[in-house]
């Protein structure tokens, strides 16, 4: 997602600025698979999902003549929708979530870890059989922080680089590599204490 | 290197991205650490599970409704047309 748009999303745009209803009809289309696939994973929920991509929407008929192209359309609509499944979030989370700070290695002075814990390998050997471990990975998401949760979609799941993502939350690229450190590394300890915490 | 420098390394380590001198020091710690390995498994394998579990569910169809939503609020929106 380079910083050069292409004539086509230039027209498109100065289109949705002038409320042409194809033209918001050409990114349902275009982009709204992508909006919804981003909003559900983050929400893990179909109709919070929907509703999160109409609120987006909503966003983009409001913000649409702020939209000066510094970065590509498909940016500008990633950042809307995580902005809108991320307040969606803050509406539904029901319990606040542990600090990710909590959720990450502890080392004494020297460096060693503190309490490494139970053998991986032993743990998910004795668990594999019992646990549905994709609900349990998912279960694990959902626990994560919403900053831990948002770097973990676009980098893990969609797959996206390091500079888009960076684009897309409007942070350093340094800053998107330590906050996806740190989200893998809660949602391991996540997924570690639910996997300890089950029953046999 | 210990624990802590290991595993501030890790993401470099595992996409192979750490310079040749980092990497021969990350895999000496290897060697000698037996929870950094497994810290390792866990850590490349958490990613993993996220991966299948998203890929096994088939990506939710847009809702159908919402292109005609979306014309309704541009419809409702204050402003000029």
């Amino acid at each position: 997602m380079g910083s050069t748009l292409r004539n086509d999303e230039l027209a498109l745009a100065e289109r949705l600025v002038a409320r042409d209803p194809s033209a918001y009809e050409a990114v349902v289309s275009e982009h709204g698979p992508m909006m919804y696939r981003v909003a559900h994973r983050l929400l893990q929920n179909d109709a919070e999902a929907a509703d999160a991509v109409q609120d987006a929407f909503v966003s983009v008929i409001r913000a649409i003549t702020s939209f000066r192209g510094e970065s590509s359309l498909a940016t500008w609509l990633y950042r809307i929708t995580v902005n809108a499944a991320r307040a969606r979030l803050r509406k539904i989370s029901t319990s606040r979530h542990v600090p990710i700070e909590d959720l990450l290695p502890r080392f004494y002075k020297d460096g060693h870890r503190v309490d490494p814990g139970q053998s991986w390998l032993e743990l998910i050997d004795r668990r594999r059989e019992h646990t549905d471990l994709q609900e349990e990975i998912l279960a694990a998401l959902t626990a994560l922080p919403p900053d831990a949760r948002v770097v973990l979609v676009l980098r893990d799941l969609e797959m996206l680089s390091t500079d888009a993502t960076s684009d897309i939350l409007q942070i350093e690229p340094g800053a998107v590599r330590t906050r996806l450190h740190r989200a893998r590394q809660a949602l391991r300890a996540v997924l570690v204490a639910r996997l300890e915490g089950g029953g046999s | 290197m210990n624990c802590r420098e290991f595993i501030e390394r890790i993401d470099d380590y595992l996409d192979q991205s750490s310079p040749q001198v980092v990497r021969a020091d990350c895999d000496e710690h290897l060697a000698d650490c037996p929870y950094c390995t497994d810290y390792v498994s866990s850590y490349r394998e958490a990613v993993r599970l996220l991966r299948e579990a998203l890929a096994a569910k088939p990506d939710a169809d847009v809702p159908e409704g919402l292109r005609d939503q979306v014309l309704r609020v541009l419809d409702e929106a204050p402003g000029e047309r």
